[in-house]
């Protein structure tokens, strides 16, 4: 009970933190200007498209949400120790895994709520304009969105005590474009190799983020039927282990580091 | 020191403008009027930024493409003007064949997963979702013909504007001026959805005239087409002196194998 009580003010103070930077506010104006000239758009003279504002919404949503996640929790831990906030921290009786757990928790909370209000906002414009409303899609589209946040936080902060924070975040995008683009041709590419590369390519294959299983535009947008829930829990079950494995690692780290 | 700097200065911009004035001149004058680099005005800046066009252009079309088919990428090589031109739309049913078992590679098989949808084609109801992109296509690279192709067939087909479509052809035609591909298709606007056969006869002769300059592959198949309709459009106002002479030209300058030439030869007087 102590604990939890640790967690959720180290996860209120994150929540706060966001909200007083105004980050988001700039991220909704930017998004809001970018979307209203394209809304009255039309091209050729002929009305009624919405799929291309839909997506270029949608991929905005995923590039602003991603960037709030990615710089929030990479300037966790390195932020904390150069400013010597962490000391204060650290005196108090809790462990470092508490600690960076609460910090890890509260960034990961703040960076839902940001992609709650988006997709909400994506809903409510969408549920106005046309009756038919794919919810169950947008359900599992939300769902594995936010798996990938989960995902993508833990990697950051595994990341945020190997590298300083500029270089966390420029490793960790490429990764995350890398694997967007070419996750599943690394299989192709390492057929095309001999041994020892191949036997590379396969590894990284299997040991890489597969941040492509969690992208449902596409569905959301063609109003493709779902995917079987099973599958979806599969994939909300990858990224929950892989960000747990992302995360016992940082804390070992984050234990044995020397402050 | 300083007046060897200004006249490098005015040197080397001068070098480059004449340089570019140049080959855009030159390759105007050759008719290669879908070459990427070939700028509307010819200056340094449409040089540099042609290829960059052209690959946004391209990268447009395919996305045009793969919303034509439902949001599907991987669709082989159907697209709108070979879909609905070449082959019937009798793959609505079609699903994708490479699943693979999920024991073996579970992250590919929650790929697969993701992206099976079955081959589908827009209809008319849904097509106006495609034309943001087919605009941008033709903005982004105004020298893209088949972008301008596909555009004014779901402009005059499938969304019933043929005067948009006709607008586009004309400013294509204005962009491209050698090319024979959007002269024919202009003309045909004009035939069927306008039936002005004076202007679409007109529009066939220089469709006809720019053939006979035309490098590119296809060129004799376009020039049969311009020479049979041509034939058409003078038996249906009686000019049978006009169609012996297509006929004619058809027979002395063009292969009977083409199926258009063989139809020419076929129209009675």
């Amino acid at each position: 009970m102590h604990t939890l009580r640790q967690i959720s003010a180290l996860m209120r103070l994150s929540l706060f933190d966001l909200y007083r930077r105004k980050d988001l506010v700039v991220v909704a104006l930017l998004t809001v200007v970018l979307l209203v000239p394209l809304s009255f758009a039309t091209p050729f003279g002929v009305k009624g498209a919405s799929r291309y504002l839909n997506e270029i919404a949608l991929l905005l949503v995923w590039i602003f949400v991603l960037a709030i996640a990615m710089t929030r929790t990479a300037r966790i831990l390195p932020t904390e120790i150069e400013s010597r906030t962490i000391y204060p921290l650290l005196s108090k009786p809790a462990s470092r895994t508490v600690i960076l757990f609460g910090r890890y928790a509260g960034v990961l909370l703040a960076s839902l709520s940001v992609l709650f209000l988006f997709y909400f906002l994506y809903a409510l414009i969408n549920n106005l304009k046309s009756a038919l409303f794919p919810w169950e899609v947008f359900a599992q589209a939300f769902l594995l969105h936010a798996s990938f946040i989960i995902l993508v936080t833990a990697l950051a902060l595994l990341g945020s005590l190997y590298f300083n924070p500029d270089a966390n975040l420029s490793v960790m995008g490429i990764l995350i474009v890398s694997m967007f683009l070419y996750g599943q041709q690394l299989p192709v590419l390492a057929s095309e190799h001999a041994l020892p590369i191949r036997t590379l390519i396969h590894t990284f294959y299997w040991f890489a983020p597969h941040c492509e299983l969690f992208d449902m535009r596409t569905r959301l947008i063609h109003h493709w039927p779902a995917i079987p829930w099973g599958v979806c829990c599969m994939i909300f079950l990858y990224a929950l282990t892989y960000a747990g494995l992302c995360f016992g690692a940082a804390a070992w780290l984050f234990n044995r580091k020397k402050i | 020191m300083l007046w060897r700097l200004s006249i490098l200065a005015l040197l080397v911009p001068g070098l480059f403008f004449s340089t570019s004035r140049l080959i855009a001149r030159n390759s105007a004058i050759r008719g290669y009027s879908v070459h990427p680099q070939q700028g509307k005005t010819g200056n340094l800046l449409d040089i540099i930024a042609g290829d960059t066009r052209t690959i946004i252009g391209v990268a447009l079309l395919e996305k045009a493409d793969a919303y034509y088919h439902g949001g599907l990428v991987d669709h082989g090589d159907c697209s709108v003007l070979t879909a609905c031109k070449d082959h019937d739309h009798d793959h609505e049913e079609e699903q994708t064949t490479r699943k693979s078992p999920a024991w073996r590679d579970p992250l590919r098989y929650l790929n697969e997963q993701l992206q099976a949808q079955a081959h589908i084609h827009l209809d008319r109801e849904g097509a106006e979702e495609i034309l943001p992109w087919y605009w941008a296509a033709c903005e982004a690279s105004p020298h893209n013909i088949q972008a301008i192709e596909a555009a004014v067939y779901v402009l005059a087909n499938m969304t019933e504007k043929p005067q948009e479509a006709l607008t586009l052809l004309e400013k294509g035609i204005q962009n491209n001026p050698y090319n024979v591909t959007l002269e024919l298709s202009r003309s045909e606007i004009l035939m069927r959805h306008f039936n002005d056969f004076k202007k679409a006869e007109l529009a066939f002769l220089a469709a006809y005239e720019k053939s006979l300059h035309e490098k590119a592959p296809n060129d004799d198949l376009e020039k049969a087409k311009a020479l049979f309709y041509l034939g058409h459009l003078a038996k249906q106002r009686h000019d049978l002196t006009s169609l012996r002479e297509w006929q004619r030209i058809a027979r002395e300058t063009m292969s009977p194998d083409l199926a258009s030439i063989r139809n020419l030869l076929e129209i009675k007087e």
